[in-house]
């Protein structure tokens, strides 16, 4: 009995071993198989995303960047700094066709909201407003275009309310000529306003030209800077993809 | 873990490891070699995208870089530091020529001014660096001027290394930048391992998607001491976390409080990041001296030491030469005024946040949370000069408020971890607390009492970047087993395209 008991004892222990053996391939098999899991999802995710970015990038290079159709006068006092709300306009401007955005030089470290009106008469043409969101030296408003260019235009700028200063950067000009606040006085000058729109060319188009200016300016020029600055892209996409896929679990 | 997830050893271990090897140089290369290969991967990552973004970015449009480098100059040329008093200096004529044949005052802060398009041009450039004119100017350094010298003495050696030619001298300083970029991105990456030992691929893409951040590879890539301020503030959260994980030893409390040191040593804006970090050893301090007793305070008192001294020697320095004692940071005392302080808490509170009734509106119609920090954070390069349209701002916030969803699951699934990790959080939160606190005081003394421009800038907020490595790492632990592979490797595609989609937007601004 005991030699069988033995056996049997010996043969329950294989068993053991064997279903352990069996469950631990079953994990190990589960583990790979839920990492080749990972790794195609890893995969597919970095494929689709990629695609989405060139064609994103493709897009936006089809567009054409805008142009200026109408420059303003060259800014070289400030007309007034605001602090609280304020508004202004300015006669006799000429409105172009198919204006899309209309950029004003007026400088703040943090934005104010931008409300714009053009008049012809006491008719509005067109309007755009623009958030607080904005710094620096001009700021842009987009405005609905118009198919054809009016003169004598009266174009309006409400800006606020806001606590920073706000400085409105314009020339100088005769009193007649200069912007009027709404109680009826004068700023010293007129405001520079420059008009755009649509470029003809896109950017697909001015890519060599832009490669051309982006070798210039520097102690060593070249269009190969270019081609430098292309590999560098490559090479930090390759690696942030190939390390993303390397280290899964 | 299967891989060496994490194999930088303790301070003791590293210790061993020297002894055995018998060398200091060993000890380092064995702490270097036991660096995972993925921390070398960003490392290399965050260098490459600096650099080509030194390359894209036209000389001195990175910003106030100017400035910073005429500090550097100012070393170099005239052996002293930029401190003559005279709130109006100059920069040397030969700069002067530089920044003139690059036609800068017509393209820094003017959207619609570009750089040099004409062969023409290039050579007035050209022949106005090499003109040999004079590297001394008035001895200052316009908003540089009150940093500290550390970073621009690390900057004098690719100086000296092209002296004579003002535009390689900017490049390989730039370059420095970058390797800045590359530090900052391998301390988070170590950080993260630490923080999140059994989420190594999650950690390693957090530590992934910060080297792909274009704001620090912007930054990285230009002359501005803020670049040499990330890896310290990186190292020092490192520091924190192993600390508070492993023991604060001897050899860790000094190297902590030589990053203290080094980073008073960078930039002034390190004041708000000390804060944190001396909060940090207290509480650590405390720990210690529960588990132990007292003779554990030995190696905080020692951080905290080695920490203060570069600020005890320049308060020593001024106080001898009749300066001010703490320089520049001696205004701010006025802020701590009784009847000034209710004011800056409140305008600090709006600067981020919301006001809430009955504050004085110091930011009328200005959501300065969504307008400034966020917006500006999506894209603001140059010398604040180049921004994406409000509509690219608005999508941005579908990513950020998925990656904030996932992040806040992660909180609310893992509460009891973090409740047990609540001193080591807090001293975290202390830094941010620290660093928000700080610009918010700085700008309102420039805003408000000086009425010059607030300080909204979110490359201040850089330094706190391992934490947003760690948003990211947890965003992606939030997908559990099924989608952690997914929303990681979407967060990486996500910020490889905001890269290249910031990129494109600097060259149509500079170039287009």
């Amino acid at each position: 009995m005991r030699p069988q008991s033995n056996l049997a004892a010996v043969g329950r222990s294989h068993g053991s071993i064997n279903e352990h053996r069996e469950d631990g391939g079953i994990e190990a098999l589960e583990a790979a198989s839920e990492r080749m899991r990972a790794v195609r999802v890893v995969q597919v995710t970095l494929a689709v995303g990629v695609a989405l970015l060139i064609g994103v990038i493709a897009y936006t290079l089809s567009r054409s960047p805008p142009r200026v159709l109408r420059a303003g006068v060259a800014p070289n006092v400030v007309l007034s700094p605001l602090a609280g709300s304020g508004a202004a306009c300015q006669i006799d401007e000429v409105l172009p066709a198919h204006t899309s955005a209309i950029r004003l030089s007026i400088v703040a470290y943090i934005g104010a909201r931008i409300r714009l009106t053009a008049y012809s008469g006491s008719q509005l043409l067109t309007g755009g407003s623009r958030g607080p969101d904005w710094t620096g030296t001009s700021v842009t408003v987009p405005v609905k275009p118009l198919s054809r260019t009016v003169s004598n235009v009266r174009l309006c700028v409400d800006i606020g309310p806001n606590s920073e200063y706000v400085y409105l950067f314009g020339r100088e000009t005769p009193p007649a000529e200069a912007m009027v606040v709404p109680t009826g006085g004068r700023l010293s000058g007129r405001l520079d306003i420059s008009y755009l729109g649509a470029g003809r060319r896109s950017w697909w188009s001015r890519a060599l030209e832009v490669a051309r200016h982006m070798g210039l300016g520097r102690a060593f020029s070249g269009t190969w800077i270019v081609l430098l600055i292309a590999t560098l892209v490559g090479v930090v996409g390759i690696l942030a993809g190939r390390l993303t896929l390397r280290e899964l679990p | 873990m299967s891989r060496p997830a994490f194999a930088v050893r303790s301070p003791i271990a590293r210790a061993r490891v020297g002894r055995a090897g018998g060398t200091r140089s060993k000890s380092r290369a064995a702490v270097l070699r036991q660096i995972p290969t993925a921390a070398w991967i960003c490392a290399l990552v965050a260098l490459l995208n600096a650099v080509t973004w030194s390359l894209i970015v036209p000389p001195f449009e990175g910003k106030d870089e100017s400035d910073h480098f005429a500090y550097v100059e100012q070393i170099v040329e005239n052996g002293s530091l930029p401190e003559n008093g005279q709130p109006n200096g100059t920069y040397s004529l030969q700069e002067d020529l530089v920044l003139e044949g690059l036609h800068a005052g017509a393209v820094i802060h003017s959207p619609q001014g570009t750089s040099l398009s004409t062969e023409a041009e290039q050579r007035a450039l050209i022949k106005d660096n090499d003109a040999g004119a004079s590297r001394r100017g008035s001895g200052e350094a316009g908003i540089a001027t009150a940093e500290p010298p550390l970073y621009y003495a690390i900057e004098a050696i690719p100086y000296l290394l092209a002296r004579g030619n003002i535009l390689v001298e900017l490049q390989l300083m730039r370059l420095v930048g970058a390797l800045f970029g590359a530090i900052t991105a391998l301390c988070t990456f170590l950080f993260l391992r630490e923080i999140l030992p059994r989420s190594p691929w999650a950690a390693t893409v957090g530590a992934l998607c910060v080297a792909l951040e274009p704001l620090l590879a912007f930054m990285s890539g230009s002359v501005n001491p803020d670049s040499m301020l990330y890896p310290v503030a990186g190292a020092m959260f490192l520091c924190l976390a192993r600390a508070f994980r492993r023991s604060l030893t001897l050899r860790l409390s000094v190297v902590f409080g030589v990053l203290i040191a080094v980073g008073f040593l960078t930039k002034v804006n390190f004041i708000g990041l000390a804060f944190g970090a001396y909060f940090g050893l207290a509480v650590l301090a405390l720990r210690e001296v529960r588990a132990t007793g007292r003779r554990a305070l030995c190696a905080p008192l020692l951080a905290a030491a080695v920490g203060v001294s570069p600020v005890a020697v320049y308060a020593l320095r001024n106080l001898l030469s009749s300066h001010h004692t703490l320089g520049i940071v001696s205004a701010g005392g006025s802020l701590l005024a009784p009847g000034e302080i209710v004011n800056v808490l409140s305008y600090i509170w709006q600067f981020y946040l919301p006001r809430v009734p009955g504050m004085t509106h110091y930011f009328q119609g200005v959501a300065t949370y969504k307008d400034i920090w966020f917006d500006r954070s999506v894209g603001l390069y140059g010398w604040m000069d180049t921004m994406f349209s409000p509509w690219v701002d608005n999508v941005a916030l579908i990513p950020a408020a998925a990656v904030a969803l996932l992040f806040g699951r992660e909180l609310v699934a893992r509460r009891g971890v973090l409740r047990a990790r609540l001193p080591e959080l807090s001293a975290y939160m202390a830094i941010v607390l620290g660093l928000l606190v700080l610009i918010g005081a700085s700008s309102y003394d420039s805003d408000v009492l000086q009425r010059s421009p607030a300080f909204g800038e979110p490359r201040y907020l850089l330094p706190l970047l391992p934490l947003l490595g760690g948003v990211f790492a947890l965003a992606i632990r939030a997908g559990g087993r099924r989608w952690a592979p997914a929303i990681g490797a979407s967060l990486v595609v996500l910020l490889f395209g905001y890269d290249i989609v910031s990129q494109l937007q600097v060259i149509a601004r500079y170039y287009g």
